[in-house]
């Protein structure tokens, strides 16, 4: 683990939002939010494997799968939303080495189970569970380095 | 495609101060260099257009003679006349009589008398369109996002059954379940979240992509007082409006990173 050590940096960026210098869609600053919500994801890893497991040896129906796995990111994501306004936990947060290309497999699943009950204007092809499933395991396989 | 254009709708934008940013190449160009409020290039607008437009723009800063002045009402009221005569759209919309509940927007009817909002279209001098539509079934089809607009549903409103419906039953089961204002009321909470802020917080309007093959859209991404939430609207080509969901901050990384592409798993 290394430590939040951009702190300050982004401390200058908050400042320059608040002047108007950059806006709220600036990728730096994204990432420096997102960062801490991929990070409370990564603690707990254990628990989104053990729900991703249980979905694809059918323990779990598909659909109680994509609502937990929501749920789960919510959580992490108000619990980010908390840290990022406490500068003192800040300070002594630390992000894993390995934290981008886990953020990148999870964001993967996470934006299959959110897409999958979109309907568009009835002209899109609906998602079949089978095509559902051969994609969150394929994710899944290269998060085997994870586990 | 590696150029999007970005428009803020409420207070001027800035470029990225990033020089790490993987995408500061599109960040350049989706920053425009000129500012201008509701997100318009004044390029793109017929009034300062010579080729497009009636009138021709003005040195900055500059104010006109005296004899350029009209003073006259009557031709105050002879310009506003010609002027709204010149959208065909604008003068399509009937004036159709009141709604159940109040809304923030024009309206029409549908075939079925249900309202579709006409929520004013800040790109309209690019897009051609004045407006984004609403439409009653469209948002009647889309109830399991009703929440992350504030618009709460009934506990005997079934969400799981309601997913597994396809859209013409999904629509049916929200007319029968719902009160006709909830639909209306939600209505209007989408055209607001696809509207202009006045203060802090902010707009922006931005071409982006949808489903596997990148079908184009419109983007409009609102910021809310609750941090960490962010409400994105997908536009379709034509203006009407197919989603308004909220996002993180993660989730609107990735969309941003991807060039502003949704639903990418999907195929249209």
């Amino acid at each position: 683990m290394e430590k939040y050590s951009n702190l300050s940096r982004y401390k200058e960026l908050l400042k320059l939002q608040e002047n108007g210098e950059i806006s709220f869609l600036d990728l730096e600053l994204l990432s420096f939010k997102a960062s801490v919500e991929q990070q409370l994801c990564y603690n707990r890893k254990k628990d989104y494997f053990i729900l991703i497991d249980e979905y694809l040896s059918r323990i779990i129906p598909p659909y109680e799968f994509r609502s937990k796995f929501l749920q789960m990111e919510k959580e992490d994501s108000e619990k980010s939303t908390r840290i990022l306004e406490d500068f003192q936990e800040l300070e002594v947060f630390t992000l894993a080495n390995d934290l981008e290309k886990f953020s990148d497999l999870i964001v993967q699943i996470s934006t299959l189970c959110f897409e999958y009950d979109e309907v568009w204007d009835g002209t899109m092809e609906p998602m079949s569970e089978s095509e559902f499933y051969y994609l969150v395991n394929n994710h899944y396989l290269q998060l085997g380095n994870f586990k | 495609m590696n150029q999007t254009t970005l428009y803020l709708l409420s207070k001027p934008e800035v470029p990225p101060n990033n020089p790490d940013n993987s995408a500061n190449t599109r960040s350049n160009n989706y920053y425009p260099k000129s500012r201008y409020p509701w997100g318009i290039d004044p390029s793109y607008n017929p009034a300062y257009n010579p080729d497009g437009g009636s009138s021709s723009s003005l040195p900055d800063n500059q104010i006109p003679e005296n004899d350029e002045w009209v003073s006259d009402q009557y031709v105050w009221d002879k310009e506003q006349e010609n002027d709204s005569s010149t959208s065909e759209e604008e003068e399509n919309i009937k004036q159709p009589g009141k709604l159940e509940v109040n809304v923030d927007f024009q309206y029409e009817y549908d075939s079925n008398g249900n309202p579709t909002l006409l929520v004013p279209n800040p790109g309209k001098a690019r897009t051609k369109r004045n407006y984004h539509r609403v439409e009653f079934d469209q948002t009647a089809s889309h109830m399991h996002h009703a929440p992350d607009l504030n618009i709460p549903l009934p506990s005997d409103f079934n969400m799981v059954h309601y997913e597994n419906l396809n859209r013409a039953d999904k629509i049916d089961y929200a007319k029968q379940k719902l009160p006709r204002e909830t639909i209306i009321n939600y209505q209007n909470e989408i055209g607001k979240s696809m509207s202009p802020l006045f203060g802090p917080k902010e707009t922006f309007l931005v071409p982006g992509f949808a489903a596997k093959f990148k079908q184009n859209i419109e983007l409009t991404i609102q910021q809310t007082d609750t941090p960490n939430k962010t409400i994105l609207s997908i536009i379709r080509e034509d203006g009407v409006h197919i989603s308004s969901f909220s996002v993180n901050n993660k989730v609107l990384r990735e969309i941003t990173k991807d060039n502003f592409w949704v639903l990418k798993n999907r195929n249209l």
